[in-house]
């Protein structure tokens, strides 16, 4: 009943956030992230149903739609990324090349991991196949926020939230699906029961958040900078190294 | 258990990181949102004028004011001179970190905006800046334990020991011969 209550509740959010995403124009602004909550929104609605009235068919069900609801989220990193940097777009080419990077040796590693591993049932590998592509995406999203974090990048109240609750969800989902591929703990009910209340967490962050369109920041007028990234590393370079010798001569007289 | 230790790293490293861009725009909400090259010069200025005003610091730091303090004057007085003293070098140290923060912070944000942007170069910033802030962060614990003049005898003395033994040992060195060593090497093998 309260698995119900949860589930329910989350499928209600996902409208909320859809419906508010409409009226308030949001869809126009980050449509691929409203593309994404639309899948899962189907999704859920056709899992609910099939839980319903056909339970034997429930699991392989939702381990096949688990992974093409994992690998639609890709699309919201790409939303992320793309809102993100509209604004920086010499960062966006450097981040790009990074993500690039680091997405290639994850599912490079994740598909050998895979292949060694061997096909023992195939609810099993859609499983992990599912979970190293939830692993991928951590590192990517990590590696994002991280340069969100450095460059101090303006994100606005919506894409914030955005970034936030999915941040939130994508977190927990790590390790909880870490957690749960530790032998003995495939059966756990406290695990299982965790997921989605902090997938209603998530939803209800998104439904504060994007519930109504806030201006997103501008980009300053600084022409005079575009082409003018050596002569400012070169000013910060030299001015932190005289930083460094004066500590260094004031403490040592 | 073990192998899947860097996984829960890597959740709640997404959790922590979020949770402080969310702090960073609560923060920021109050601040100036566009940073502008004249906010840059003036946080230069303020780095240069800090750098050009250490001859007084580098006083607080010097031998022969506690020489004469500790030749002429009580100890009571000794120990006021001794912590006003630390107490004025510690301030001067957290200054130059929080202006060089700042500095390092609109330096960061402009870069941003820039179309050609610099991997090695930013990288380069970084580990500078870093080791800035180690070097001060060991200087600050130093004088926190020890006072102003003990932490400059130290440092004084930890950046003397390398320079001594290169000074040691670069002539012998030199008198290697390195035919004769390699016959050595031979022989005993």
């Amino acid at each position: 009943m309260g698995a119900n209550v949860v589930w329910l509740s989350a499928i209600v959010l996902e409208a909320v956030v859809l419906c508010r995403g409409i009226i308030a124009s949001l869809t126009r602004r980050y449509p691929f992230f409203y593309i994404y909550l639309a899948c899962i929104l189907a999704t859920e609605l056709v899992r609910f149903y099939c839980y319903e009235f056909a339970p034997k068919y429930y699991q392989g069900f939702f381990w096949n739609t688990e992974l093409l609801t994992i690998a639609a989220s890709y699309i919201v990193i790409l939303e992320i990324f793309r809102s993100s940097f509209k604004h920086h777009p010499g960062m966006g080419t450097l981040v790009q090349r990074v993500l690039l990077t680091v997405f290639v040796l994850v599912i490079s590693y994740a598909a050998t991991d895979l292949l060694h591993g061997g096909l023992r049932s195939l609810p099993r590998a859609i499983a992990e196949l599912g979970r190293d592509l939830r692993y991928a995406e951590g590192a990517v999203l990590l590696l994002l926020l991280w340069f969100f974090g450095r460059h101090r990048i303006a994100l606005g109240r919506n894409l914030l939230g955005l970034v936030a609750g999915y941040s939130f969800w994508i977190g927990f989902n790590v390790m909880n699906l870490a957690l749960f591929f530790v032998r003995g703990n495939e059966f756990s009910t406290g695990l299982r029961k965790l997921l989605p209340v902090t997938y209603v967490v998530t939803l209800s962050i998104w439904c504060v958040t994007l519930w109504s369109a806030h201006p997103e920041p501008e980009r300053p007028a600084l022409e005079v900078l575009d082409h003018e990234y050596q002569t400012l590393a070169t000013r910060t370079r030299l001015l932190l190294a005289r930083a460094s010798t004066r500590l260094a001569r004031t403490v040592r007289p | 258990m073990m192998t899947l230790l860097p996984i829960y790293v890597l959740g709640v490293l997404i959790v922590l990181f979020a949770g402080r861009l969310v702090v960073q725009a609560a923060r920021g909400g109050k601040a100036k949102p566009v940073v502008t090259v004249e906010d840059y010069a003036a946080a230069r200025e303020e780095v240069d004028e800090l750098l050009v005003a250490t001859a007084a610091i580098e006083r607080v730091f010097a031998k022969e004011d506690v020489q004469f303090v500790s030749e002429t004057c009580p100890v009571v007085v000794q120990q006021l001179f001794r912590q006003e003293r630390g107490k004025l070098a510690i301030e001067w140290i957290r200054l130059s970190q929080r202006r060089l923060a700042h500095l390092m912070d609109l330096h960061l944000k402009l870069a941003s905006y820039t179309f050609e942007p610099c991997a090695r170069l930013e990288i380069g910033l970084a580990v500078r800046y870093w080791s800035f802030l180690v070097a001060s962060h060991f200087i600050l614990l130093l004088l926190r334990l020890r006072g102003p003049v003990e932490t400059a005898a130290i440092v004084h003395y930890l950046v003397r020991v390398p320079g001594n033994l290169c000074g040691v040992f670069a002539p012998r060195l030199k008198n290697i011969d390195l035919v004769r060593l390699r016959s050595n090497v031979d022989l005993v093998q």
